[in-house]
């Protein structure tokens, strides 16, 4: 089994390389060191990882040796060159800043023989022994409020200052077995476990970083987890001495967050409420305008509509207009014309036989009469002779043709009745 | 064309005739509707206005309250668990009173009240910048900064904001700092002291109440710190109503406002020209003085990271102890604005 590190810096970092936890490990001595650089103090990581680096070289669990140790290297994270901002205001934080020094929490441990373990810890970085029997041994804090409680830091100004001493540090020896696992983590994590020991056996499943990513967000979502860079490193007593890394690969980062600046929306509405009787009168009259332009629109969009009514109104009774008295179709009217003219002719002629029908049948009576003489008829006859003498039809007709000739109007049809016979009698005349 | 069709062509036409004037009347319903909403402010152009249905400053004020005191109890969050980050910022509010009795000597000191309490706002302007300056030098927005004054001028409460930053209610910290008044002895300062009109303290928590009440519904600030309002004060307000009962009512309604972490915090610090009689982070005052059990009744309990905090500047706090000092010296003042700014 190996060694495994988790780091994760804190969403508001954005990237990776501002993570302000440091960690160091030396395989050969089995030591391991863990600190976090305070956000508020200067060039906080840079002190982080000189005392964990220091201390893997120089492993000491003596209070004294230790501050002696980190003293030491306080110079050397003064020489340091930074390059301070053009803003004065700014620059005159950083100075204050670096004058105040660089501050961190720190946690080292080193196997020894006899089945041991050596800690010395200053601040709320806190190690978490797993037995096999799922018992938690937690050093130097063992619940939340004494780990809140803390303020114990490494600070760089106070170490040269002698202001730092033993009571600062808290040491300790444990016991471990074979089966037995280490957690040792900053704060933020170390107080969720506290607060939630069952998520050690979370943390010791993540095997890759999207599952510590996973894990994290789970819990600064839920707000169980503070907005913190999150580092851990995990030791399995049997280990091979070999380091998983679990870190944010080179192209990662956290989404930056749109600044919006924060405007009081209540007193802008105050502000424009503060207006005086005259702006007031002046508003007031600007309405009024606006009103009666407003009233104008309206009446002509009145009008507007009633026209356009009318005019589909009017345009519907035409297109119905136009389909009722539509002409009919043409070759149709000819048609009927012509079937029309057509009867009244043959109306006509029917007339005419039915008059020669019965010409003939008063003729046929006529030469019965004639045949069969008697006194009192004959004399009849005799009238009827004379006034309506007998004429074939050709004869009549060529009558009748003489007389049209002649000018009289009469129609040669070889009928010659009283027109006939009167225009005859006159033309002979 | 058949009977049939020509009877269904009918009905269409009738029907589009009907939907039209259907449509008509509509639309001028519609129009009168509007038209009566409108003219409730309306004459004619007589200029006589019906302010009946015109939103009042009261009645919008009024709203504004009710929607304060609406403002969901959600699951609350352990302030433990909180970091102020520029992702979830904190809203400070500094009240200060510039009425004209500010301009009295501060205790045994020989510069006026004023003059210490705007040394003290612009040195913890300055210590917060400290906690907010990132390694690389960039500013992270943790902190939203109002500075409120009371008493320049008779009745009126304005940003105590100057220069650049005039008129502005909150700035971040990011703006504080690129927007400094001057520099003074090689650091920024961003208020000068004033001391001039009355104490129309009433005002000025309505302000805040306000300001805390649009903060909160900003964004994301219901997932924040709670704001904090310290009220710097040397004595009785001129506007706080029969037995400070307007000033309560503010107070109250103040109380009410909270983020998932919590309730606004109010915090009170009475500063007088009498030397001595000091009294920090109290559980209870029995002194007498009216004004100052006011303010001591005004001010909230300090919460957990508070008193974790007034105990590691070394005072004697017990849980349940309120925000409020009476008669404290300079360092005091600093520490009490230390405690009410959560790092």
């Amino acid at each position: 089994m190996s060694i495994t590190v988790l780091q994760l810096h804190k969403r508001a970092s954005y990237e990776f390389k501002h993570i302000q936890d440091k960690y160091a490990i030396n395989s050969e001595t089995k030591t391991f060191s863990l600190a976090d650089g305070t956000t508020q103090s200067f060039n906080s990581e840079y002190w982080a990882e000189i005392i964990t680096k220091e201390f893997v070289i120089n492993p000491t669990f003596n209070t004294n040796k230790l501050i002696d140790t980190f003293t030491n290297q306080v110079a050397k994270f003064k020489s340091a060159k930074f390059a301070f901002s053009s803003n004065p205001a700014k620059a005159s934080l950083e100075k204050a800043k670096q004058n105040k020094g660089g501050t961190a929490t720190f946690i080292g441990l080193q196997f020894t023989s006899g089945n041991q373990i050596e800690l010395i810890s200053c601040g709320d970085t806190n190690l978490f022994l797993l037995n096999s029997e799922n018992k938690v041994i937690a050093f130097p804090y063992s619940d939340v409020d004494s780990l809140d409680a803390n303020n114990n830091f490494i600070n760089t100004e106070q170490l040269i200052q002698n202001k730092i001493d033993e009571t600062f540090f808290k040491t300790k020896a444990i016991e471990y077995n074979s089966n037995d696992k280490i957690i040792i983590a900053t704060d933020a994590l170390s107080r969720l476990i506290l607060k939630k020991p069952a998520t050690i056996s979370e943390i010791l499943k993540i095997e890759d970083f999207n599952h510590l990513n996973d894990f994290c967000i789970k819990y600064w979502e839920s707000k169980e987890l503070q907005e913190d860079d999150i580092s851990a490193i995990i030791i399995p007593i049997q280990n091979n001495g070999s380091i998983k890394l679990i870190q944010p690969p080179k192209d990662f980062s956290f989404p930056k967050e749109k600044e919006e600046e924060f405007i009081p929306t209540s007193f802008q509405q105050k502000k424009q409420r503060n207006y005086t009787d005259m702006k007031m009168n002046e508003i007031r009259n600007q309405f009024n305008g606006v009103a009666q332009d407003f009233h104008q629109v309206k009446r002509k969009q009145k009008l507007h509509e009633m026209l356009l009514i009318v005019a589909i109104s009017l345009l519907l009774v035409n297109i119905l207009l136009m389909y009722f008295l539509r002409p009919t179709n043409s070759n149709d009217e000819t048609s009927k014309n012509k079937g029309k003219s057509e009867n009244v002719i043959i109306e006509k002629y029917e007339n005419t036989i039915s008059n020669l029908k019965s010409e003939v049948q008063t003729l046929k009576n006529k030469i019965s009469d004639l045949s069969q003489p008697k006194e009192e008829p004959k004399e009849e006859k005799i009238e009827v002779v004379k006034s309506t003498p007998t004429l074939s039809i050709e004869d009549a007709k060529k009558k009748q043709e003489e007389l049209i000739k002649a000018g009289y109007k009469v129609t040669a049809d070889g009928n010659w009745g009283d027109q006939s016979e009167k225009a005859w009698k006159e033309y002979q005349s | 064309m058949e009977e049939g069709s020509v009877v269904i062509l009918i009905i269409l036409v009738i029907i589009v005739i009907a939907f039209i004037f259907y449509v008509s009347n509509q639309n001028e319903e519609n129009s009168n509707n509007s038209a009566d909403d409108y003219l409730g402010g309306y004459d004619g152009g007589h200029n006589n206005y019906d302010m009946t249905n015109i939103a009042q400053p009261n009645e919008y004020e009024a709203a504004s309250n009710e929607q304060i005191l609406q403002i969901k109890t959600e699951h609350m969050h352990d302030i433990r668990n909180l970091t102020i980050s520029s992702t979830n910022p904190c809203l400070l509010v500094y009240l200060i009173d510039q009425s004209g009795s500010m301009n009295d000597k501060f205790g045994n000191a020989s510069h006026s009240k004023s003059v210490e309490v705007t040394n003290a706002i612009n040195d913890i302007l300055y210590e917060v910048g400290l906690h907010c300056i990132g390694s690389g030098g960039e500013l992270k927005n943790r902190f939203e900064i109002a500075i409120v004054g009371y008493g320049k001028q008779e009745n009126i409460v304005q940003s105590g904001w100057e220069g650049q930053l005039s008129g502005k209610w909150v700035v971040s910290i990011k703006n504080i700092f690129e927007f400094p008044l001057e520099q003074e002895n090689d650091k920024p300062i961003w208020i000068k002291p004033y001391s001039v009109s009355n104490t129309p303290m009433t005002k000025a928590f309505e302000n805040a109440k306000r300001l805390c009440n649009d903060w909160i519904n900003w964004g994301n600030h219901r997932d924040c710190h709670p704001p904090i309002i310290i009220n710097i004060t040397d004595g009785a307000a001129t506007d706080a109503g029969n037995n400070f009962n307007a000033l309560k009512s503010q107070v109250e309604q103040i109380k009410s406002l909270r983020t998932n972490y919590g309730s606004v915090n109010i915090l009170n610090i009475h500063i007088s020209t009498r030397a001595g009689d000091k009294l920090l982070f109290p559980n209870e005052v029995n002194t007498g003085d009216k004004f100052e059990k006011l303010l001591f009744e005004m001010s909230t309990p300090l919460d957990e990271n508070m008193i974790r905090i007034a105990q590691q500047k070394g005072y004697d706090v017990r849980q349940n102890a309120k925000g409020y000092v009476f008669n404290g010296n300079a360092t005091d003042l600093i520490n009490f604005l230390n405690i009410g700014t959560p790092q």
